[in-house]
């Protein structure tokens, strides 16, 4: 597959990935280029792998990863959508909050490898022991990892969405 | 957790999977976006803005800052600073001094633009290897904080060679009449405030402008697209690598700022993955940190990125310091710095990550670098 065969096939799966991984489009849509103008330089490596693919994706999470890192002392940790989405139903009374909205305002402000364990398990469906490969990290830490994200959707999420969930405490 | 919530968490990483851009416009950008990654890599590049005196104060209109090396710069005029056989740079086998342009043709220009903008960047092709062979012009808007920084909302215009026969932009969006020239216009009516519009100006060259996020309209944009000009000026070169290690060759150079008096030019060097002798470090290359990929960035400006301090060293007989600092995050390697102080409170900056390059190679290539008189940068504006 060539470099940019991947890219027809595969560039919308590997947005949709960073999306969810960063909980910010627009970062997502950064964090891609700059990860796809890194893989082309050595695409004649990474197509050689038995899963170019998963590599390109490892590839995005770093970049997620260090890209917090470096910014995490000056940028808030939120896209304007989900700001906009903080305020809730007080800001805006007409419109009824989507769960689902709600459960991805507490994922956005999970620690960044929480929410990257969170992402790969969720989303990705990875066993334990593929996420602890791509996180650089044990499996147990990758079950720590989840149980405390798991642990603070429970704690952040609004009563009326947990009595929905039938998780009172 | 039940497996309610987990399907409800399931269900919520799917709608946010659901706001990802168009990838057909992120595919288009490609090019543009690796152009710009040769000042970008492992993050911050440049730094903060000093306060600068006018550019008619700068007096020193020709030097060389290595005219003993071999392959050093030789034949641009000195003004006498290069001790022979600094004890501080190696000498390893001679390479040849790499060809630069003196100048860059501008091509095309705009000739109306929106009140507000003002350009702040200029990107040049100077080697190969670069997605665009022309210059990329940057404007934002007046007032806007920038610094060196060429992300952000911006407006950005490319006239380019095609690339392998064809418009490289595609035929994504709408046709569009460009003074009577067939031309495309994408993202017109996209949430994000992103657009573009591109059309061949002439059989062999493309003109791309990008409006990012600056609200501008569809008719704005097809405005400045119909104000397209020949443009004969030329942008000067003022800095050139007169030695870089074998594999590595000139690739782009950025002028870029707030205003005439406080600006950048960032040169940059590349030695691509193939000539790259060194294989990346294990870690570095599982983490999908290390491309192969080797840089070399010289700045000039009124101030430096460098962080303070380092060690003392002569560069071409002058004396500069080298610093260096861990790249952290478990990768291996040190940002290392040769600071030189030049004349007329100009600073040159080389940058490179040690070891993708050797701190007797970087000295060298600070020692060959020349520097001549600064063009006139009154395009930035006061």
């Amino acid at each position: 597959m060539t470099f940019d065969e991947f890219v027809a096939h595969r560039l919308g799966a590997l947005l949709r990935y960073a999306t969810v991984v960063t909980c910010d489009p627009h970062l997502a849509e950064d964090i891609t280029q700059e990860v796809l103008v890194r893989a082309r330089a050595r695409w004649g490596r990474i197509c050689r792998l038995d899963a170019p693919e998963r590599y390109v994706k490892r590839m995005v999470l770093n970049e997620f990863l260090s890209w917090r890192r470096r910014r995490a002392a000056s940028v808030v940790p939120l896209a304007r959508e989900q700001l906009d989405l903080l305020a809730g139903p007080a800001a805006d009374p007409a419109a009824a909050v989507d769960e689902r909205d709600a459960v991805l305002r507490v994922v956005a402000g999970l620690p960044p490898k929480q929410r990257a364990a969170v992402v790969l398990r969720f989303y990705e469906d990875l066993p334990d022991d593929e996420i602890a490969d791509l996180l650089g990290c044990r499996t147990v830490t990758v079950r720590s990892l989840i149980s405390r994200a798991l642990a603070t959707l429970r704690r952040s999420l609004p009563a009326r969405l947990v009595a929905t969930m039938g998780e009172q405490q | 957790m039940n497996g309610t919530t987990e399907d409800l968490l399931r269900q919520a990483l799917r709608r946010q999977a659901e706001r990802a851009v168009d990838p057909d416009r992120v595919r288009a950008a490609l090019p543009a976006r690796a152009a710009r990654r040769t000042r970008r890599r492992y993050g911050s590049l440049a730094g903060g803005l000093v306060a600068a005196a006018a550019l008619t104060a700068f007096a020193v209109p020709v030097l060389s800052l290595d005219d003993a090396g071999p392959g050093g710069g030789a034949g641009r005029g000195t003004d006498g600073l290069a001790a022979p056989g600094s004890p501080s740079v190696s000498a390893p086998a001679a390479a040849p001094a790499r060809d630069m342009p003196d100048a860059v043709a501008m091509r095309y220009k705009p000739t109306w633009l929106p009140a507000g903008l003002r350009e702040r960047a200029r990107q040049l092709a100077v080697g190969p290897g670069n997605p665009y062979d022309g210059p990329v012009r940057i404007w934002k808007r007046a007032g806007a904080p920038a610094g060196f920084d060429t992300g952000g909302s911006r407006l950005e215009f490319a006239a380019i060679g095609l690339k392998d026969g064809k418009d490289q932009f595609g035929d994504e969006g709408t046709p569009v009449d460009i003074n009577g020239r067939p031309g495309r216009l994408a993202g017109a009516d996209s949430s994000d405030g992103k657009a573009y519009v591109h059309w061949l100006i002439e059989p062999q060259t493309v003109v791309f402008i990008h409006n990012v996020g600056l609200a501008l309209t569809t008719d704005d944009l097809l405005r400045i697209a119909r104000s397209v000009q020949p443009d004969p000026a030329t942008v000067a070169m003022p800095l050139r690598f007169g030695w870089l290690p074998d594999g590595m060759a000139p690739f782009s150079a950025q002028f870029a700022g707030d205003s005439a008096t406080a600006w950048q030019l960032e040169v940059s060097a590349l030695r691509p993955p193939d000539a790259n002798p060194v294989p990346p470090s294990d870690k570095a290359s599982k983490e999908g940190m290390d491309s192969g990929e080797r840089w070399v960035y010289a700045r000039l400006g009124r101030g430096t990125d460098a962080p303070d301090g380092g060690e003392s060293i002569v560069v071409g007989g002058r004396p500069a310091r080298l610093v260096w600092r861990p790249i952290g995050n478990g990768v291996p390697g040190e940002h290392t710095y040769v600071v030189v102080p030049l004349g007329s409170g100009l600073t040159l900056t080389v940058f490179a990550i040690v070891p993708d390059l050797s701190r007797a190679d970087l000295e060298r290539i600070a020692g060959g670098i020349e520097v001549g008189a600064v063009p006139d940068l009154s395009w930035l504006g006061a």
